[in-house]
C-alpha cells in the first residue's frame, strides 16, 4: 500500500515534468506576469512571516503560559483558519475590512485607506491563513520547555522579557525556525483567501498561485512553468525542514 | 538584621500540600531533611517566589516576600534569593562565564562589571579554566561549582541549596562537600540546605528540620535528631549511629575509644556510621567473631511499634535496635549493665 501512496504522490509531479516546455522555460519565467507575481508572492509571504512573528509568538506564549478564562475559545479562534476553507476566510475578511465592511467602512472614512484589492489586502489575507501554523508550532514548543530553567533565570533577577529572550527563545529555537518555514510555505501557496479578499489584479494582487489559475485557462505553458517554480520552492523548504522537524 | 522567618501553607498545582514554620538566623545553616516527595523542593519554590503561598507569610530580614492577607507577593526577580537547583539547571546554550554573569547582568549596579565579577567567582571556586566551556558539557562536580558560583555572584540575601550533591558520585562528593562547607561558612545570610542524606545534613547544618509528607515531623540539632528521633520514620532516616574520629590501619579513634573497622583503606579524619540493627545486646560477655565488644549501661528504652531502640552509655553513646521479644527474653530495663557487640564489617567509613 505504501508503494501505491508513493505513486499517488509521484504521478502529478511526473505530469508536470512531462508537459514542461523545457526550452521556453527561461523566457516564460521572465515574462512580466510571472516576475510581478513572483515579487508579490515573495513580498507578501515574507511580510506574513514577519507579522506572524510579531503577533503570533506573543499569542503562542500567552496560550502556553497564561491560564485565563476562555483560553480554549481563543485557541480555537486563532487556529480556525487551519480548518476553514481559505475562500471562506477571504470572504469573511472582505465583509469585515472591505470598503463597506464593519471595520473597513469607518477605517475608509477616517483615513481613506482601502485594504481589499491592494497589496495590503494580499498581506492580510496571506497572514490570516498562515499565522496559525506559527502559533501552533511555537505553543507546542513552549509547552515542552522545562520551565524550571525559566524559574532559575527569574531567581537570578531577570525580568520576564530577559528570561524569554535569553533562556526560552534559545530553547525553542529549532521549533521557531520550523514554524517560520511552515508559515512561509503556507503563505506562498495561498490562493483562496487572497482571491476573495484582494482579488486577482495582475501587477497588484496577483500572486504566483493566482497567476497559475489564470494561465491554466489561456496559456498552459506558463501555468506549468510557474507550477514547476512553486514545486521547486516547496521541495527546497521540505528538504531544509527534514532534519529539524519532519523526521522527528 | 533578622533572618528568614516563614510560617506558610502552600499547594502545588498537582494538589500536593505543604506547610512549614521555620526561622533561620543570618550566618546559620538549616537542613531540610526528608525523602523524595516529602515536599522539600516545593519549599525551595515557595521561598524563591516561584510558587505563591496560600496562607501565612514569608519574610526575610524584615522584608515581606509573601503574605496573602496583606496582598503582598514579591516576584522571584525582586527577591534576591540565590538558589542552587536540583540538577543545577545551568543554561545549556550559554558558556560557564555567561551562566555566572547572568544574575549580575540583571542587576543595574553590576551590569558592566558582570563578566569580571563572574570570572573572579570562578577563580574563587577553582574553576577559572572552565569559563569558556558550554555549560552543557560539564561533569557533575564542575556543574555543581558553576551552579554555586551562579547563585552566589549576585550577592543574594538568602541561599537555598536543593540537593546540591545528589547528582555527584561518591568520590567527588567528599571533595565537593568540603568546598560547600567553606562556601556556606563564607555566606553571611541565612542558608537552607535541602537534602535526603542525613550525613550531609549532620555535617553541614547547625539545625535540622525533618520533613515527611509535606510537613515538619521533628526539628533540632543533629544530636537531638539522631539520639531522640520522634517518629519511626525519623529513626530510620536519621537514627544511624554516627561517630567522628581518626582512622589508622582499620582502627578508628573516637574520643579515645577504639573501634575496629574492616575498611583499612581510609585514614585521617573520618565519619563512621553504624546502623542500630547491626548491634547485638547481651547480658553476659559474648564469645564470637565480632571484634567490637564492650560493657556499658543501658540508659534508655524506647518502643516504636514492632521495634525497640536502646540507648547505651559510656564509653560511646550508641543506639541499638532490637525486637520487643528480645527485650522480654533478656529482661532489659534502664540502668542495667549489658554487653554490646558488632562486627568490624558493619562500620561504614567516609572521609570527613
Amino acid at each position: 500500500m505504501a508503494s501505491v501512496a508513493v505513486v499517488f504522490f509521484l504521478i502529478p509531479l511526473i505530469g508536470l515534468l512531462a508537459r514542461a516546455p523545457w526550452s521556453d522555460l527561461g523566457s516564460l519565467l521572465s515574462s512580466e506576469v510571472v516576475v510581478d507575481a513572483l515579487v508579490l508572492s515573495l513580498v507578501a509571504s515574507i511580510a506574513a512571516v514577519v507579522l506572524s512573528a510579531l503577533l503570533g509568538v506573543p499569542m503562542a506564549w500567552v496560550l502556553a503560559r497564561v491560564a485565563f478564562r476562555g483560553r480554549a475559545f481563543v485557541r480555537g479562534l486563532v487556529l480556525l483558519p487551519l480548518v476553514l476553507p481559505p475562500i471562506v476566510g477571504g470572504a469573511a475578511l472582505l465583509f469585515a475590512l472591505g470598503r463597506r465592511g464593519v471595520v473597513g467602512e469607518p477605517l475608509y472614512e477616517a483615513t481613506g485607506l482601502v485594504l481589499p484589492f491592494s497589496i495590503w489586502g494580499v498581506i492580510i489575507a496571506v497572514t490570516f491563513v498562515s499565522m496559525p501554523f506559527l502559533i501552533i508550532t511555537v505553543e507546542a514548543a513552549l509547552r515542552n520547555v522545562d520551565q524550571r530553567y525559566e524559574g532559575a533565570a527569574a531567581s537570578l533577577g531577570a525580568s520576564r522579557w530577559t528570561v524569554f529572550r535569553r533562556v526560552t527563545l534559545p530553547m525553542i529555537g529549532p521549533s521557531l525556525l520550523a514554524g517560520f518555514v511552515l508559515t512561509w510555505a503556507r503563505a506562498i501557496g495561498e490562493f483562496g483567501a487572497t482571491v476573495a479578499f484582494a482579488g486577482n489584479l495582475q501587477g497588484t494582487t496577483q500572486t504566483l498561485p493566482l497567476a497559475v489559475f489564470v494561465s491554466l485557462e489561456s496559456d498552459r505553458d506558463t501555468a506549468i512553468a510557474i507550477s514547476l517554480l512553486l514545486v521547486a520552492v516547496s521541495l527546497t523548504v521540505l528538504i531544509g525542514l527534514r532534519d529539524r522537524w519532519l523526521s522527528r | 538584621m533578622s533572618g528568614l522567618v516563614a510560617d506558610l501553607r502552600a499547594t502545588r498545582p498537582t494538589g500536593f500540600h505543604v506547610e512549614l514554620q521555620i526561622e533561620i538566623q543570618p550566618g546559620t545553616t538549616v537542613a531540610l531533611l526528608g525523602p523524595n516527595g516529602a515536599g522539600k523542593s516545593t519549599i525551595v519554590e515557595v521561598l524563591a517566589g516561584l510558587l505563591a503561598i496560600d496562607e501565612g507569610s514569608v519574610r526575610l530580614g524584615g522584608r515581606v516576600f509573601d503574605s496573602p492577607l496583606d496582598d503582598v507577593f514579591v516576584p522571584p526577580e525582586n527577591r534576591q534569593v540565590g538558589v542552587v537547583f536540583q540538577d543545577y539547571l545551568l543554561f545549556p546554550n550559554m558558556t560557564v562565564l555567561e551562566n555566572v554573569a547572568f544574575g549580575l547582568r540583571a542587576k543595574t549596579s553590576s551590569k558592566d562589571s558582570a563578566p569580571a565579577i563572574a570570572a573572579s567567582w570562578l577563580e574563587k571556586l577553582g574553576i577559572g579554566d572552565l569559563a569558556r566551556q558550554k555549560a552543557g558539557e560539564l561533569s557533575g562536580g564542575q556543574a555543581q561549582r558553576v551552579a554555586l558560583a551562579r547563585a552566589l555572584s549576585p550577592d543574594p540575601d538568602l541561599l537555598l541549596l536543593d540537593e546540591p550533591m545528589a547528582a555527584l558520585d561518591a568520590t567527588t562528593r567528599v571533595q565537593v562537600r568540603r568546598e560547600l562547607a567553606d562556601a556556606l561558612e563564607a555566606f553571611a545570610g541565612p542558608r537552607l540546605l535541602i537534602t535526603h542524606d542525613p550525613t550531609e545534613a549532620f555535617l553541614l547544618a547547625d539545625q535540622i528540620y525533618v520533613m515527611e509528607g509535606g510537613s515538619i515531623s521533628q526539628r533540632g540539632s543533629a544530636e537531638e535528631i539522631r539520639l531522640r528521633p520522634r517518629t519511626p520514620y525519623v529513626a530510620d532516616l536519621a537514627g544511624a549511629n554516627l561517630f567522628r574520629g581518626v582512622a589508622r590501619d582499620g582502627l578508628i579513634d573516637v574520643g579515645g575509644h577504639k573501634l575496629h573497622a574492616a575498611n583499612s583503606s581510609v585514614s585521617g579524619e573520618v565519619l563512621a556510621t553504624l546502623h542500630p540493627r547491626a548491634i547485638s545486646v547481651h547480658r553476659e560477655h559474648p564469645e564470637g567473631s565480632p571484634r567490637n565488644v564492650w560493657e556499658t549501661e543501658l540508659t534508655r528504652i524506647e518502643h516504636y511499634g514492632d521495634r525497640v531502640r536502646l540507648l547505651t552509655g559510656s564509653p560511646l553513646v550508641m543506639t541499638a535496635e532490637v525486637t520487643p521479644s528480645a527485650v522480654e527474653a533478656l529482661e532489659l530495663s534502664t540502668g542495667i549493665t549489658v554487653w554490646v557487640s558488632f562486627k568490624a564489617t558493619e562500620i561504614g567509613l567516609e572521609e570527613a
